[in-house]
């Protein structure tokens, strides 16, 4: 039994005594027939009256929680005798499952929680998520900038606004200008990564009910994000030049969409990318029907070759696009960064939201973050990662070519993380997942990128986290499997004119 | 373009608009609910900052599991056995970008259009606003000094059905400052326990005790795993951060997970390395007793303050821990036309009808001793003494 007693506090001691001990006997840090010490003891302990600790102890006898026998002492009484109400257990488990909200039970879907449990510490070769080469992150050369002034002097470690860290903001506001995109500073938020973007864009522009157009396929958490909203979702299919727009006035006339999702350059999954005249005529489509478009930039400066084409953002000159970008890909992702720009009274909405959901992005973070942007290294930081990554990709690419798989297809991309594959006829990319998996290879299968578990005849190999060793090793397991799955077919069907293989988009 | 309905909910508060003057003057502002800046330990963050960079900085700024980083859920979980008396292990803990991000996914999780959820009267502000833009209802159940009155909370379980959650701070309440006694803890539980709806308890102050009585979490007598328990490092380190955690059973934290990897995939990798490290490294409990000493010695100054500078009838709270202090203004008076007065004086609090969810209640205020120094602390309350002597008198004689 250990008693602090506070001699400033105006409590008395007696009284701070019995709380303590009260405290004790609650808590259960004091067991039913725990034998207090004797009063002089005590009183000589804590250096109080003896009548102090005799006050102390009538009083804890005349609430019932102690009593006094003779011979033996004061003790704590049983439980069930100090107080009239005791536990009634429950009669049946709760069940929460019925306790949840729809939107609650509308959204039961793990794959991503389960990707980002892969990590370096697995002796498994992972093509499926699509995180940067952690051997990249520019650690050693920035850390030492950030010191005791710094932190101090910007408030790092104290609140900031909700907008993000002007600093950061007009450091991405110059960034931005650089790629053709004007922006003021009301019109920038800074996100705890850009999935936040999507998920305050749905709360702030969607009913359940109301319709999206989204590329087919596309990014896994952007179509989680509107199922979750309880929107409907009308697929454009992907093509060479990023989405079908010949059949889209159709669509938007048909089904009146909320707001057009669309990556387009290096596309997650196919690493496609729109040419100027597919973006012009996109951003048309958009005028004529008064729709917005949400435009996900995340890849945009992972380039490997070929042209630049500006964003949208920077051809729209009628606030009709709202840009969403992140350090995720280019920086490092673990530091939960992206930002937001678009019109003013878009971004305030968006902002009193962001509020409900986590106040601001940490401010340490975000002041990290600006020093390295100010560094004037981030530039310098992405032509290296391109350097890197093309010959990575290139790695990749060789392999699939070397492979003469009858049927196998894939896209080359000149930017990005990913290679989409189609795989040969009657070969499913789940069957395909568990297979290569006991061989210690993994990657995404195409249906996490469509709705209504289509697209099991595609697979997505990413190749920026692999090392370039892991790449060549885990290709030939992969295309091994694929190999037999394919014989094993090949076998099976009669029909040897097979070699037609799936559409790769 | 046109807002989702559920925006309709949220109006730009007229309050952070008057607030909003309090940061462009030389304003007293006792209204935020900010830890004191000069109190974060900054060199030894620093060092475990860069600790984490040297021995792990690829992996540190790496994606992480949704659940969060393993070695910090382990200490969280170790810390809320020790401190609260809770029995929980790190797979019980996911890891948020401070507290508000769990009452925002609570709401998620739980409500639907019209439902009905429980809240102290009055009851926090942030969590009203989180929880409002679900298009839910609000009853407010009295609240005492002791705790949750019980009878009353329990008329409302019976004449509400319907009832689908419920919320309460029993740890030195923002705004009141008040702690729920061992007794009224216990024997909500009891009560609860007959029903099936979860308990969100929010602790952001529990540890910042100025009697040294630390009280256990209801998890401690939650036979039937309906506490959801709601934790941050914003009080006892910093709020910058953003690391605030939820506690829960199995089945229903994985929902959680659920929500958190559709919001945000993770909370930054770095901030929970950051304070990993640092209570690694660092002893955080003798922060926290620094924290505790300074707070308690402004609460003191601010509590003497007020017995000697505001009239003998206006009634406030005295709390043994956290950071706010609630004074009530005679039924008559508003209080919000109270600060519209102080403003013009340079000194600034919250007014009380914003922490009720149904505007029960407009005479009361809520002062945080916890930002400003002494000084202005003295003077701020001696300033709004004045005006409200002068306010009450005037009261009187228009009565008269």
């Amino acid at each position: 039994m250990k008693i602090q007693l506070d001699r400033e506090s105006r409590i008395p001691l007696y009284i701070q005594i019995i709380n303590q001990i009260k405290a004790m006997i609650f808590s259960g840090a004091l067991p039913p027939e725990y034998l207090l010490p004797p009063e002089r003891k005590l009183a000589e302990e804590l250096e109080v009256n003896r009548s102090t600790i005799l006050n102390a102890y009538r009083e804890l006898k005349a609430e019932g929680l102690v009593h006094s026998r003779i011979g033996k002492g004061t003790m704590v009484v049983p439980y069930e005798s100090k107080t009239q109400v005791s536990i009634r257990p429950p009669e049946h488990r709760l069940t929460w499952q019925y306790l949840l909200s729809d939107e609650a039970c509308r959204f039961n879907d793990i794959r991503i929680i389960e990707m980002l449990r892969v990590n370096g510490d697995q002796p498994i070769i992972s093509f499926a998520t699509g995180m940067a080469d952690p051997a990249l992150y520019p650690v050693d050369e920035f850390y030492p900038d950030i010191t005791y002034d710094i932190v101090k002097k910007k408030r790092a470690l104290g609140h900031t606004l909700v907008e993000g860290c002007v600093e950061l903001r007009k450091t991405i506001m110059k960034m931005q200008k650089e790629k053709g995109i004007d922006s003021l500073l009301e019109e920038l938020l800074i996100l705890s990564g850009s999935q936040q973007g999507l998920n305050l864009v749905a709360r702030c522009l969607l009913n359940a009910g109301d319709t999206v157009i989204v590329q087919e396929p596309t990014y896994i958490g952007a179509l989680q994000i509107f199922s979750n909203a309880g929107v409907k979702i009308i697929s454009v299919p992907v093509e060479e030049k990023g989405m079908r727009l010949d059949i889209m006035e159709t669509l938007i006339k048909k089904h009146k969409p909320k707001l057009i999702y669309v990556i387009p350059t290096f596309q997650n999954p196919t690493g496609t990318t729109m040419d100027l005249k597919s973006r012009i005529k996109l951003l048309n489509i958009a005028y004529s029907n008064q729709v917005p478009i949400i435009e996900d930039d995340a890849y945009g400066e992972l380039r490997y070759e070929g042209n630049t084409f500006p964003s949208l953002k920077a051809l729209d000159q009628y606030d009709h696009v709202l840009y969403l970008n992140t350090f995720s890909k280019t920086l490092f992702p673990g530091i939960r960064i992206g930002w937001m720009c678009g019109p003013k009274e878009i971004i305030h909405q968006l902002t009193v939201k962001k509020q409900l959901e986590d106040l601001h992005t940490s401010t340490f973070s975000q002041v990290f973050l600006t020093e390295f942007l100010k560094s004037g290294r981030f530039q310098v930081h992405i032509d290296e990662s391109c350097r890197y990554y093309r010959e990575k990709r290139d790695t990749m690419l060789k392999k699939l070519e070397n492979s003469r798989i009858k049927g196998l297809r894939w896209v080359r991309p000149s930017g990005g993380l990913y290679i989409w594959c189609g795989l040969p006829l009657n070969i499913s990319a789940d069957t395909l997942l568990l297979k290569s998996k006991e061989k210690g290879v993994i990657f995404v299968p195409g249906s996490a990128f469509f709705l209504n578990n289509k697209g099991n005849e595609y697979i997505r190999l990413n190749f920026t986290y692999p090392t370039v060793k892991e790449i060549e090793k885990g290709m030939m397991i992969l295309l091994n499997v694929i190999e037999e799955e394919n014989k094993k077919n090949q076998e099976k069907i009669i029909n040897k004119d097979s070699a037609i293989c799936n559409p790769i988009y | 373009m046109k807002y989702a309905n559920r925006m309709n909910q949220m109006t730009a508060s007229e309050i952070r608009e008057i607030l909003k003057v309090t940061e462009q003057k030389q304003v007293i502002s006792f209204a935020g609910g900010l830890p004191d800046p000069e109190l974060f330990p900054v060199n030894e963050f620093l060092t475990a900052a860069n600790y984490v960079l040297k021995e792990s900085g690829s992996q540190g700024l790496q994606y992480s599991t949704t659940e969060g980083f393993e070695p910090l859920r382990m200490q969280i979980a170790n810390r809320m056995n020790s401190k609260f008396q809770s029995q929980i292990t790190k797979d019980d803990v996911l890891i948020v970008n401070g507290a508000q991000q769990a009452l925002d996914m609570s709401g998620k999780l739980f409500l639907d259009k019209g439902d009905l959820i429980v809240c102290e009267s009055p009851t926090y502000l942030g969590a009203i606003n989180a929880f409002r833009t679900y298009e839910c209802r609000f009853i407010s159940v009295l609240t005492e000094d002791e705790g949750m009155s019980l009878s009353h909370l329990e008329e409302t379980l019976k004449a509400h059905p319907d009832i689908r959650m419920i919320y309460v701070i029993p740890d030195f309440q923002n705004p009141t400052g008040r702690r729920w006694s061992l007794e009224r803890r216990k024997r909500f539980m009891d009560l609860i326990s007959c029903y099936d709806i979860p308990v969100i308890e929010d602790n952001p102050y529990g540890e910042i005790v100025f009697d040294n009585q630390i009280f256990p979490s209801l998890k401690k007598w939650d036979k039937n795993n309906q506490v959801i328990s709601l934790g941050t490092f914003s009080k006892i380190f910093c709020p910058g951060l953003r690391v605030g955690w939820i506690s829960a059973s199995q089945e229903i934290l994985n929902r959680y997970i659920l929500l958190k990897q559709s919001s945000d995939l993770h909370t930054s990798n770095l901030s929970q390395r950051q304070i990993s490290k640092y209570l690694e490294l660092f002893d955080i409990e003798a922060h926290i007793r620094k924290l505790i000493l300074a707070y308690r010695n402004k609460r003191d100054i601010a509590v003497s303050a007020i017995k000697k500078c505001f009239p003998a009838d206006i009634k406030y709270t005295m709390p043994e821990g956290g950071l706010f202090l609630w004074i009530e203004l005679p039924e008559s008076r508003s209080s919000r036309e109270l600060l519209e007065v102080c403003i013009k004086e340079n000194v600034a609090f919250v007014p009380g009808e914003a922490f009720y969810p149904n505007g029960e209640k407009k005479n009361a205020f809520r002062l945080n001793f916890s930002n400003a120094d002494a000084e202005k602390l003295k003077e701020g309350i001696s300033k709004i003494g004045g005006i409200i002597g002068r306010y009450h008198s005037a009261a009187i004689y228009e009565t008269i």
